[in-house]
């Protein structure tokens, strides 16, 4: 045997040796393809969806709650093109079946052969969402993302204190940048010089007040260079002290979608 | 000719193999953590010529021993080494799985070698020094995903309101298995209860025979994965959804029979709920609920009492869709036990709080933040099983 076709079976045994093995850790099925978020504005609800592939793709989009289950309200059917995002407006969902009046606030997605996609929070209506706000909730690459994290909650005791940790880094898929907490708050409500009465309304014959944000507000700058769409991911934990002893959990933090220069922002 | 086309074949084949990331790719390695000592130089072991220590995370040498910074730990035979750091702690990684030689060298020292175990996706502590509780587990799993729709139309549920999941009876099944053969902590027993068999008598019955088999310094773990609904999403109560019935956050805290651990006089002071359901926060958020006339004040949120719950009172949590199905929370659970890797400190004990850090990390990632961890009470020390069985 000539020594070129003993190196070329030597290379193929290594080759075959060496090959990843099958790791018994489950794949995440998320579609990176893709990203949905939804918000309450004005009384109607505001979908995003993304799509960075170059296919167009359909969805369906059901909307409803969660309660052992999904439960699904309403349903449409929403193209959205290659590379796109697309923002559609849509009326609020209710539900007034047996078991009471109810608000749909999640968004359910499906790919055409029914394959669950994605789901989403509708922010505003879903409780998970209601310690937040933003300025936009899509932001091209380049631009200050800006949200506004609350505390404390206002219903809890006066002997219960909340502490807030915010990361100090943010992703957004592999780029990481610095968060900014620009500003904290002094809390509660503070006197308002200009509340905007009507006509004929004399402000001096009322203590007046503004509800101002009891918390911080966060600013991430995104990167110029960036392509696709990715949604920003930094750390809230919360810790919330009670004479009793000290509960945790993580708080999200806004789903704040950036696109890149590649990527079309398109409102239906 | 036909030379050069061998060679030109081998060159190509050499690309194809680079290019797929096969070259010198994934075989089985592990790392090894420590810390070295060396005596103090005030010490009589200094003045009389006392040798460098290796030791885990955990264990202190004697008196006369200090920690060393500076020292270098090298694996025998391959160019895997490093420094230890100001608190004269080490962590190499990428080493072959097997028995290895590390050995330790200082200037001021005479090097000193010793032999470990490496094994697979595992950072393993310098044995020697086994953590030994005395206490014994005690495991009550329920899995939940197929329900008595006959007996829950009484509840306001028929079959199209309460979906079916394969992944609770998964979960459960992969679990026990972790805890029954990944876990040094000495069993007292380990109920499963799965879809059908997790009924509201039989699950009430079986966690009073585990109280009842307890004994001073015993760990009781009760887990449950299935569907869950609280009052903050809008629901009647916070409870979890067994086979036939629900059974509120209170009922649950109420069948762990308080009263048994003041007969047999045992201290609550590690039992720990560990759920994987939508809402679980919901358990020990101090919210009253009320359901059948049982009315409670906190249910969980007691001294003594740990939750580990998957996401908060507010929130859903979510299972892979793939086959076979796991719960996204107790897939990481699993992985944190089974490979050691929630074994924060390295003191062999998987403890609420450092699940909680290792699991809650990896879960607020999978989901795209929308699943946050939840732990009461903050820093639980709670032990949920120990680690590794081996040493």
């Amino acid at each position: 045997m000539s020594k070129a076709k003993l190196a070329v079976i030597v290379i193929f045994v290594i080759a075959v040796l060496t090959a990843p093995s099958a790791q018994g850790k489950v794949p995440l099925t998320r579609d990176p393809a893709f990203h949905a978020i939804a918000w309450e504005h004005q009384g109607r609800i505001k979908l995003a969806i993304a799509n960075t592939s170059p296919e167009r793709q359909e969805f369906s989009v059901g909307f409803g709650y969660y309660l052992l289950g999904q439960r699904i309200l309403e349903e449409t059917a929403i193209q959205v093109p290659g590379q796109t995002i697309l923002v559609t407006t849509h009326p609020m969902v209710w539900s007034d079946a047996e078991t009471g009046y109810r608000t749909a606030d999640m968004v359910f997605l499906r790919t055409r052969d029914g394959e669950s996609a994605a789901s989403a929070q509708i922010i505003g209506l879903h409780p998970a969402t209601e310690h937040y706000r933003v300025d936009r909730f899509i932001v091209s690459a380049g631009q200050d993302a800006v949200m506004y994290i609350e505390t404390p909650d206002p219903e809890l005791g006066v002997d219960t204190t909340v502490y807030l940790s915010i990361g100090r880094n943010f992703n957004l898929g592999n780029y990481k940048g610095r968060v900014m907490v620009d500003k904290v708050y002094e809390g509660g409500l503070k006197r308002a010089s200009d509340p905007p009465f009507g006509k004929g309304e004399r402000p001096q014959d009322f203590h007046n007040y503004s509800y101002s944000w009891r918390g911080l507000r966060i600013t991430a700058p995104t990167p110029k260079r960036f392509e696709g769409v990715q949604q920003l991911e930094f750390v809230i934990e919360e810790f919330v002290s009670t004479p009793e002893g000290t509960a945790r959990h993580g708080l999200s933090a806004p789903p704040i979608l950036v696109y890149g220069s590649d990527i079309i922002l398109m409102e239906q | 000719m036909r030379n050069r086309r061998w060679a030109l074949l081998a060159v190509l084949l050499v690309i194809m193999v680079a290019m797929s990331g096969c070259f010198g790719g994934r075989r089985a390695t592990g790392g090894v953590r420590g810390v070295v000592y060396a005596p103090a130089e005030d010490s009589n072991l200094y003045k009389a010529g006392g040798k460098l220590l290796v030791k885990d995370l955990v264990f202190s040498p004697s008196d006369g021993y200090e920690r060393l910074p500076g020292a270098v730990v090298r694996v025998e035979g391959t160019r895997i080494s490093g420094t230890t750091d100001y608190r004269g702690h080490f962590q190499l990684t990428g080493i072959r799985v097997g028995t290895q030689t590390l050995t330790v060298s200082h200037e001021l020292y005479k090097p000193v070698s010793i032999r470990v175990t490496i094994l697979q996706d595992t950072i393993v502590s310098i044995p020697g020094n086994t953590l030994r509780l005395h206490g014994r587990g005690f495991y009550l799993l329920i899995g939940v995903g197929d329900f008595d729709y006959t007996a829950w139309k009484s509840y306001g549920f028929g079959e199209t309101d309460l979906e079916k999941m394969e992944a609770p009876k998964n979960d459960v099944s992969f679990l026990r298995n972790v805890l029954e053969y990944d876990n040094a902590l000495v069993k007292g027993d380990i109920i499963t209860l799965i879809d059908g068999q997790a009924t509201y008598k039989e699950v009430r019955a079986s966690l009073e025979s585990l109280v009842s088999a307890m004994e001073q310094d015993d760990y009781l773990v009760i887990y449950f994965s299935g569907h869950g609904a609280s009052r903050a999403a809008d629901f009647d109560y916070d409870a979890i959804a067994l086979a036939d019935r629900p059974v509120t956050d209170t009922e649950l805290r109420e069948w762990v029979r308080e009263d048994l651990f003041a007969e047999n006089c045992l201290d609550i002071n590690d039992v720990t709920l560990i759920l994987d359901t939508c809402y679980s926060g919901s358990f020990a958020d101090g919210v009253e609920t009320w359901y059948d006339d049982v009315f409670s004040q906190k249910a969980f949120r007691k001294p003594g009492y740990t939750v580990l719950a998957s996401s908060r009172n507010d929130q859903e949590s979510s299972y892979y869709n793939t086959h076979p199905q796991l719960s996204v929370f107790t897939d990481y659970l699993i992985y944190a036990l089974e490979t050691g890797r929630g074994d924060l400190d390295g003191d062999g004990l998987f403890t609420a709080q450092e699940l909680y850090t290792y699991v809650g990390s990896e879960t607020w990632q999978a989901t795209n933040g929308k699943q946050n961890v939840y732990l009461w009470p903050s820093g639980s020390r709670n032990v949920i099983a120990t680690y590794p069985s081996d040493y």
